[in-house]
């Protein structure tokens, strides 16, 4: 209680990146590792963090209730998490439109919520218009989860210049549905360029992994599934958001075939590449 | 060997990475280059701010037609290219003189002069009569 905790934005600028699959892994990951963590989704008017995480029966009140001041208090509208009795979410509204909240009532909300949380994750709808203002009003840090794709980079680049107008900082980036085969081949951006491009500190690449949407259909969160690869890269990048000097996971996984490719190419005497 | 390769199969077993397929390359050039109109545009007051400067800068050397600016920003090859254009009226006789031209001639100071050696001649505390001397 004495300490105030760090409020945190998850945003991408362009939708279907991941941010709330990462919201509700980062989430569970920080819950795992003993943190309060609250996370509230602000896409008002399309709620989705709850069914990501299998709570989507119990939700009574929701963000724009906190608000609007319609129950006792904030703690009256939270949800507890089936696996974590540390890990709570703030459903967002279902019936109303961006306009139904402000960037000042946010920051209050956000301001009142790291009081009595080691972290608040907020999970920013896609877009730059007031959702996303709404969103950053009250965040300390941001995530930018983007894809490696010239549209997602772009928008993410977008998204960068306004934290920095907002003085948001640290902006970490998270780089989702990496594939590290494709990559490999020279046929999709590389952790690098993409690094190198946004000019951000990278928190962690996420693998393309089918098991993140088999996890989502069952509404368990990937970072808990120790079979998962992206739920490994989930936990490491949780270390790094507890501890900013943990070293970030960038594996190379070539596939057996290429392995066994490159023994040959070795084996034959030709340059590779 | 090299014809062995052509063959699918052992290509594929053996050639890996021969042929590159290089979008990866593709992607990066045009996301940067699109990044930089896109941080141009998206800056505000930032190309308003360079044409101020650009104008303040070339009239220290020259009179220019301030209205025939034109600044520009487009695509040259893989890269972007930033070019200005503008009708110059005519230039400052003095205008060789650089170091000069950048300070304002109404504050321009006199060069301190410098003995043979080069070193630069510089009064100590020691050198001028100080005032007690003076008023003995």
């Amino acid at each position: 209680m004495s300490t105030m905790g760090k409020v945190i934005v998850v945003t991408s600028g362009k939708g279907g990146v991941g941010k709330t699959t990462c919201t509700a892994n980062l989430g569970s990951g920080l819950a795992q590792q003993g943190k309060t963590v609250v996370l509230v989704d602000t896409d008002i008017g399309l709620r989705n963090l709850d069914l990501v995480l299998g709570l989507e029966n119990r939700i009574v009140f929701d963000l724009v209730d906190v608000i609007d001041g319609k129950c006792r208090s904030f703690r009256q509208a939270l949800i507890r998490d089936k696996r974590f009795e540390n890990l709570q979410i703030l459903a967002s509204a279902q019936s109303r439109d961006k306009d139904a909240v402000k960037p000042e009532q946010m920051k209050s909300l956000c301001q009142e919520l790291k009081g009595a949380f080691d972290y608040v994750l907020l999970d920013c709808p896609a877009g730059i218009e007031m959702g996303f203002k709404n969103a950053i009003a009250g965040a300390d840090e941001a995530i930018v989860v983007t894809n490696p794709e010239v549209s997602a980079v772009r928008d993410a680049d977008r998204i960068v210049g306004l934290l920095e107008a907002a003085d948001i900082k640290p902006i970490h980036l998270l780089l989702n549905r990496f594939k590290p085969n494709v990559a490999q081949k020279g046929q999709m951006l590389s952790v690098e360029d993409v690094q190198e491009i946004l000019n951000l500190q990278l928190i962690g690449m996420v693998p393309e992994d089918e098991r993140v949407v088999h996890s989502s259909n069952k509404g368990e969160p990937a970072v808990l599934d120790s079979k998962s690869k992206a739920g490994l890269a989930y936990r490491q990048i949780v270390h790094r958001l507890i501890d900013p000097g943990a070293p970030a996971w960038a594996p190379e996984q070539p596939g057996l075939m290429s392995k066994i490719r490159r023994m040959f190419t070795v084996n034959l005497g030709s340059q590779p590449n | 060997m090299e014809f062995l390769l052509r063959l699918p199969l052992l290509g594929w077993l053996f050639g890996g990475n021969k042929e590159k397929d290089v979008s990866r390359e593709a992607a990066r050039n045009r996301l940067k280059s699109a990044l930089v109109g896109d941080r141009c545009s998206v800056a505000p007051g930032m190309s308003e701010s360079i044409r101020k400067e650009v104008l303040d800068v070339l009239s220290r050397y020259m009179d220019v037609d301030s209205q025939s600016l034109q600044l520009r920003l487009q695509p040259d090859g893989e890269s972007m290219r930033w070019s200005a254009d503008i009708q110059v009226v005519r230039v400052h006789r003095q205008a060789h003189l650089p170091e000069q031209a950048l300070v304002d001639p109404s504050q321009r100071k006199k060069r301190p002069k410098r003995n043979l050696r080069g070193i630069r001649w510089r009064r100590s505390q020691e050198d001028q009569p100080s005032v007690e001397e003076k008023s003995a």
